[in-house]
C-alpha cells in the first residue's frame, strides 16, 4: 500500500525533470519523459489496487500517514493518503486516462516549436495535484490538491497565452474556481469549528454529533467548491471558455478528470451529505437543471469543442443528480464511463482539428469520414456511448442514474423525466456535431499551410501518427466495454467493489441502490429508444434535409439566438458583476490618478529636485568631507554641552 | 605633578592642531602625520585616565591604538604610493572621483 | 609641574610647526619631536612600557616609513593657494570651536567633580584587572603588569590585532604590486 506514494512521485519527477533540466533536452524528449512518468504511475496504481483487494472487505480503507504536516496547538493535519476503493478507482482513472492522453499529446503537440516543455511539465504537475486531491486523508490536504489543479488548469488553458481569448479564458476559469475555493475553505473552517478536526476519519465518524443546520451549512459551502470545479450552474461559465487550451488539455482536465473532482468530493463526504437532506435536494435539482441546460445549449453551438464542453457540463449534471438522490455509486459509475467516452470524443475531435489545420468550427468541416477514418470510428463510438445506446458503456451508467432519479426515496418523477429527456437531447446534439463533421460535402479550406509537401498526402490533411492512434483505440475499447462491470440483474462487479466505501463508517447504512427488475429495464429500453430517436433526428436534419435545419433555426430565431448565446448567462454576469466592478474600479482609479498619483509624483519631483541641489555638496574633494565631519562633531558636542550636561 | 585636567587640555590642544592640519594641508603625507598626531593626543588621554583610575586598561588600549595605527600607516602609505604611480601627483584635490 | 609645562609648550610648538611647514621632511622631523615629548609625558604618568613603544614604534618604525615614502615620492613644495575656497579659515574656525567646546566641557560641574588631582599611585600588580593565582614575592614592573593584562583580560583583542596587522601586510603587498588604473 505504501507504494501509492510512488504514484505521486513519478509525475512529480517528470515535472521536475522537464521544468528544471528540460532546457538542455531535445524537443521530443519532454513528451516522452512525461508519458513514461504517467505509465509508471499507472503501473503502480494497479499494484495498489491489488493490495487493496487482497484485504478483507470490511478492512478496505486505509489511512496511510506520511508525516505530520501541521502540528499546531489544538489543530492537526497530516500529509497522508486515504485508500479505499473509491480513491483507488479515481487513482486508476487519472493515471490511466492521463497516460493515454499524454501519449496522444506527444503527437498533437509535435509541431510546436516552443512551449512543449512548459506544456508537459504543467500536464505532469496537474496529475500530481489531482492525485493529491484524490488521495488526501483530510480536508486541508484536499484543498491543496483542489487549488493545485486550479492552478494547473489556469496554466494550461493559457498555453497559447498570446491569444487574447485564451488568456481571458484562463483568468475567468481561475477567478470562478477561486470563488469556489473560498466557499470550500469556509466549509473546512466550519468543519474544524464543529468537529475539532479536519481528517476524514474523525469527521465522518462523528458526523452525526452536529446539528442538522450546521451540517447543512458545511455541505452547502463544500458544494460551492464542487459547483465551481465541476462547471455546474450557476458557476459554469468558465468551462466552455476553457476550450481555448490545447485539445489534450480539454480532454484530460476539462472532461475526464479535474471537473469530476466536484462529484468526487460529494461522494467522498457522503456521510455529511446523508445528514443534510436539504443540501442533497439542492444538488439533485441543480444537477438536473445543469444537465438539461447544458444539453439545450449544446444543440446550437458551432464550435466542436464547445459542443463537447457543454456535453461535459450536462453529463456532470447527471452525476450531481445521482449524488443528490443518494445514488453515489451510480454517480461514480457514470464518472468512470464518462472519463472514457468523453476523453475519446475530445481526442477524436483533436484528430480532426489537427488534420484540418486547427479549424474548430463545425460549419467549416464536413465530409471527413473517409479522410480521417479512425477519428470517424472513434467519434462514432464515443457518440453512441454518450447517447446511451446498448451495449456501449454510457447505456449502463446513464440508465442507472435515470432509474435512481425515478425510484430513489429522494428522487421523483420530474427529476426522472428531465434525466430521460436530456438523454434524447444529448444523442441529438452529439450526433449533430458528428454528422456536421464527417458527412456531406467538405467545407474546410484545403491545403492549409502547404502541408501537402510535408506529409505527402494528396488531400493536404495531417494524418494522426501511431502515438495518436493508440489512445483512440484504447479509449474506444474502454468506451464500449467500460460499462460491463455493472449490468443490473447480471453483473455486480462495480457495486461489490465500491461497497466498502459506503460501509464505512459503520454508523450509517449504505445507501447503495441495487438497480434491476422490470422497472429498470423498461426505463433503460425507453432511454435507449429516445437516444436512437435523437440520433435519427440528427441524421434526418443534418444529412438528409440540411435545408430544414436552417429553416427551423430561422423559424425559431428567438429561441435559437437564446441558446446560441448560452441563455445570456455570461452577459448577465457581465452586467451584474463585471461591469459594476469595472466601473467602480475606474471611478476609483480616477481618484487615484489625480490624488494619490499626484502625491506620489510630487514626492518623486521633490526628491529629484532636492537631490539635484544636494548633489552640489558632493564635490569629490576628500578634505571637504573631512571638514563636514568636523562641523558635525562640533555641532554634536555643542548639543551635549547645552542639553545633556 | 601637574593636575589631571592639564593633561586633558594638552591632549585637546594637540588633537585640535592635528584636526586643523588634516583640513588645511593638501599633501596627503602631512595629512597622515596630522592623523598620527590626533591618535597620539588620544593616547595621552588614555594614559592619563589609566593613571587617574589606577587601572592598566588605559595603557593597554593605548598600546592597541599604536598597533592599529601602525597597520593603518602601512596601508595608507601603500595607497598614496599607488596613487602617485598612476597620477604623478600627491595632491589630494587631484583625486576627486567621489564627485556627485 | 615645570617638566609638564616645558613638554607641553614644546609639543604644541612642534605640532604647529609640523602642520605649517612647507617641506614635508621638516614636518616629519617636527612630528618626531612631538613623539619624544609625549613619550616623556607617558613616563610622568607611570607608563614606562607605553613610553618605550612610543619611541620604538612611532619615532622608530612609523616615522622611518614616512621618511622613506617622502624621499621616494619627492613631492616638493605644495601650491600655496587653496582650490577649495574658504576651506582654511573654516577649518581653523571649526577646530578652535572644537577646542573651546572641550574646554567648556571640562569646566562643567559634573566633569570637574571627577577630575581633581591624581590619586596616589598603587602597585602595578593591583592595577591588573584579572586576578591571577598567588602574589609575586617582589613588586612587578609596568611591563610585567601589561603582559599579564594583555594575556588575560585582553587576550582576544590582542589576537585580533595580530590579524589586523597581517591583513595590513597583505594589503600593502597587494597595493604595491598592482598598478592602479
Amino acid at each position: 500500500m505504501g507504494l501509492v506514494w510512488l504514484c505521486l512521485l513519478f509525475p512529480l519527477a517528470g515535472f521536475a525533470i522537464n521544468a528544471l533540466l528540460g532546457r538542455s533536452l531535445p524537443r521530443r524528449a519532454h513528451g516522452i519523459i512525461a508519458t513514461v512518468a504517467m505509465l509508471a504511475a499507472f503501473a503502480v496504481a494497479w499494484i495498489v489496487l491489488a493490495d487493496l483487494l487482497s484485504l478483507p472487505h470490511e478492512e478496505q480503507h486505509r489511512n496511510l500517514i506520511l508525516y505530520n504536516w501541521v502540528p499546531a496547538d489544538g489543530f492537526n493535519a497530516t500529509f497522508g493518503a486515504w485508500l479505499d476503493p473509491l480513491s483507488v478507482l479515481l487513482l486508476l482513472i487519472v493515471t490511466g486516462v492521463g497516460f493515454v492522453i499524454h501519449l496522444f499529446a506527444i503527437g498533437y503537440m509535435a509541431e510546436e516549436e516552443e512551449g512543449q516543455r512548459r506544456f508537459f511539465a504543467y500536464l505532469n504537475l496537474f496529475v500530481v495535484a489531482m492525485l493529491v486531491l484524490i488521495l488526501a486523508n483530510n480536508f486541508m490536504l484536499l484543498l491543496v490538491g483542489w487549488g493545485g489543479v486550479g492552478f494547473a488548469s489556469f496554466a494550461l488553458i493559457s498555453h497559447y497565452f498570446f491569444r487574447e481569448e485564451a488568456a481571458d479564458a484562463a483568468v475567468k476559469a481561475f477567478v470562478i474556481n477561486t470563488l469556489g475555493d473560498v466557499g470550500m475553505m469556509l466549509g473546512i473552517f466550519l468543519i474544524w469549528v464543529t468537529y475539532g478536526a479536519v481528517d476524514y476519519e474523525t469527521v465522518f465518524r462523528n458526523a452525526g454529533n452536529a446539528q442538522t443546520g450546521t451540517i447543512t451549512a458545511i455541505t452547502l459551502l463544500l458544494l460551492v467548491g464542487a459547483l465551481a470545479k465541476s462547471g455546474q450552474v450557476p458557476l459554469h461559465t468558465w468551462l466552455p471558455d476553457a476550450m481555448a487550451g490545447p485539445t489534450p488539455v480539454s480532454a484530460l482536465i476539462h472532461a475526464a478528470t479535474m471537473v469530476t473532482a466536484g462529484v468526487y468530493l460529494l461522494v467522498r463526504a457522503w456521510p455529511l451529505y446523508e445528514l443534510a437532506p436539504a443540501t442533497l435536494t439542492t444538488i439533485a435539482w441543480l444537477g438536473a437543471f445543469t444537465a438539461l441546460f447544458g444539453a439545450l445549449i449544446g444543440l446550437v453551438q458551432t464550435n466542436i469543442k464547445r459542443v463537447l464542453a457543454f456535453s461535459t457540463m450536462s453529463q456532470l449534471g447527471y452525476m450531481f443528480l445521482a449524488a443528490g438522490v443518494g445514488a453515489y455509486s451510480a454517480a461514480i459509475f457514470h464518472l468512470l464511463t464518462h472519463a472514457f467516452f468523453k476523453a475519446l470524443l475530445f481526442l477524436a475531435a483533436g484528430v480532426v482539428i489537427h488534420a484540418i489545420g486547427g479549424e474548430e468550427d463545425l460549419r467549416r468541416m464536413g465530409g471527413l469520414r473517409d479522410k480521417v477514418r479512425i477519428a470517424w470510428v472513434a467519434y462514432g463510438i464515443g457518440g453512441l456511448a454518450i447517447a446511451g445506446i446498448p451495449p456501449f458503456s454510457g447505456f449502463f451508467s446513464k440508465d442507472e442514474i435515470i432509474y435512481s432519479a425515478f425510484t430513489s426515496t429522494r428522487g421523483n418523477v420530474v427529476l426522472g423525466l428531465i434525466a430521460l429527456l436530456t438523454g434524447g437531447i444529448t444523442a441529438f446534439y452529439v450526433f449533430r456535431s458528428f454528422f456536421l463533421t464527417f458527412y456531406r460535402t467538405p467545407r474546410y479550406g484545403i491545403g492549409h499551410g502547404g502541408t501537402e509537401a510535408e506529409h505527402g498526402h494528396g488531400d493536404g490533411l495531417h494524418q494522426p501518427g501511431l502515438e495518436m492512434r493508440i489512445p483512440l483505440i484504447v479509449l474506444s475499447v474502454l468506451a464500449i466495454v467500460g460499462g460491463w462491470v455493472l449490468i443490473p440483474d447480471a453483473v455486480h462487479l462495480f457495486e461489490d467493489y465500491l461497497e466498502p466505501v459506503f460501509a464505512y463508517p459503520a454508523a450509517f447504512n449504505a445507501p447503495v441502490h441495487a438497480a434491476g427488475g422490470a422497472t429498470y429495464w423498461m426505463i433503460a429500453i425507453g432511454a435507449a429508444l429516445l437516444g436512437a430517436v435523437g440520433i435519427g433526428a440528427a441524421y434526418y436534419l443534418y444529412v438528409l434535409r440540411p435545408a430544414l435545419a436552417a429553416d427551423l433555426a430561422g423559424r425559431f430565431a428567438g429561441i435559437h439566438r437564446t441558446l446560441f448565446n448560452r441563455f445570456y448567462v455570461d452577459q448577465l454576469y457581465d452586467t451584474i458583476f463585471v461591469r459594476p466592478t469595472r466601473a467602480f474600479g475606474r471611478a476609483f482609479s480616477g481618484v487615484f490618478e489625480r490624488g494619490l498619483n499626484g502625491l506620489v509624483n510630487g514626492a518623486g519631483y521633490l526628491v529629484r529636485e532636492a537631490s539635484v541641489t544636494m548633489r552640489e555638496v558632493q564635490t569629490g574633494y576628500v578634505r571637504n568631507y573631512a571638514l563636514l565631519i568636523l562641523g558635525g562633531t562640533v555641532l554634536l558636542i555643542a548639543y551635549v554641552l547645552f542639553t545633556a550636561v | 605633578m601637574a593636575p589631571l585636567s592639564y593633561y586633558f587640555i594638552l591632549s585637546a590642544v594637540l588633537f585640535t592642531i592635528g584636526t586643523i592640519g588634516v583640513l588645511i594641508r593638501k599633501n596627503p603625507l602631512i595629512m597622515f602625520m596630522s592623523i598620527e598626531l590626533m591618535l597620539n593626543a588620544a593616547n595621552l588621554s588614555f594614559a592619563s585616565f589609566a593613571r587617574a583610575r589606577n587601572l592598566l586598561s588605559g595603557q593597554v588600549i593605548a598600546f592597541f591604538v599604536i598597533a592599529v595605527a601602525a597597520a593603518e600607516v602601512v596601508v595608507g602609505l601603500a595607497i598614496i604610493v599607488s596613487i602617485f604611480r598612476s597620477r604623478q601627483s600627491v595632491d589630494v584635490d587631484d583625486v576627486s572621483m567621489l564627485k556627485g | 609641574m615645570f617638566l609638564f609645562l616645558l613638554l607641553a609648550v614644546v609639543a604644541v610648538a612642534a605640532s604647529i610647526a609640523m602642520i605649517t611647514a612647507r617641506n614635508s621632511i621638516h614636518s616629519a622631523l617636527f612630528l618626531v619631536v612631538d613623539f619624544f615629548c609625549l613619550a616623556v609625558l607617558y613616563l610622568t604618568l607611570n607608563a614606562e612600557f607605553l613610553a618605550a613603544v612610543q619611541i620604538v614604534v612611532y619615532a622608530g618604525a612609523i616615522m622611518v616609513l614616512f621618511l622613506f615614502v617622502i624621499t621616494l615620492l619627492n613631492p616638493g613644495n605644495e601650491e600655496t593657494d587653496d582650490r577649495l575656497r574658504g576651506q582654511r579659515p573654516l577649518a581653523v574656525a571649526l577646530g578652535l570651536a572644537l577646542l573651546v567646546e572641550v574646554a567648556l566641557l571640562l569646566r562643567t560641574q559634573a566633569i570637574r567633580d571627577r577630575l581633581g588631582d591624581f590619586p596616589p599611585a598603587t602597585s602595578f600588580f593591583e592595577q591588573v584587572q584579572t586576578r591571577i593565582n598567588g602574589t609575586p614575592t617582589a613588586p612587578i614592573g609596568n611591563v610585567q603588569a601589561i603582559g599579564i593584562e594583555l594575556f588575560t583580560t585582553y587576550v582576544l583583542p590582542f589576537e585580533v590585532v595580530s590579524i589586523v596587522l597581517l591583513l595590513a601586510v597583505i594589503g600593502a603587498v597587494v597595493l604595491a604590486k598592482r598598478q592602479l588604473r
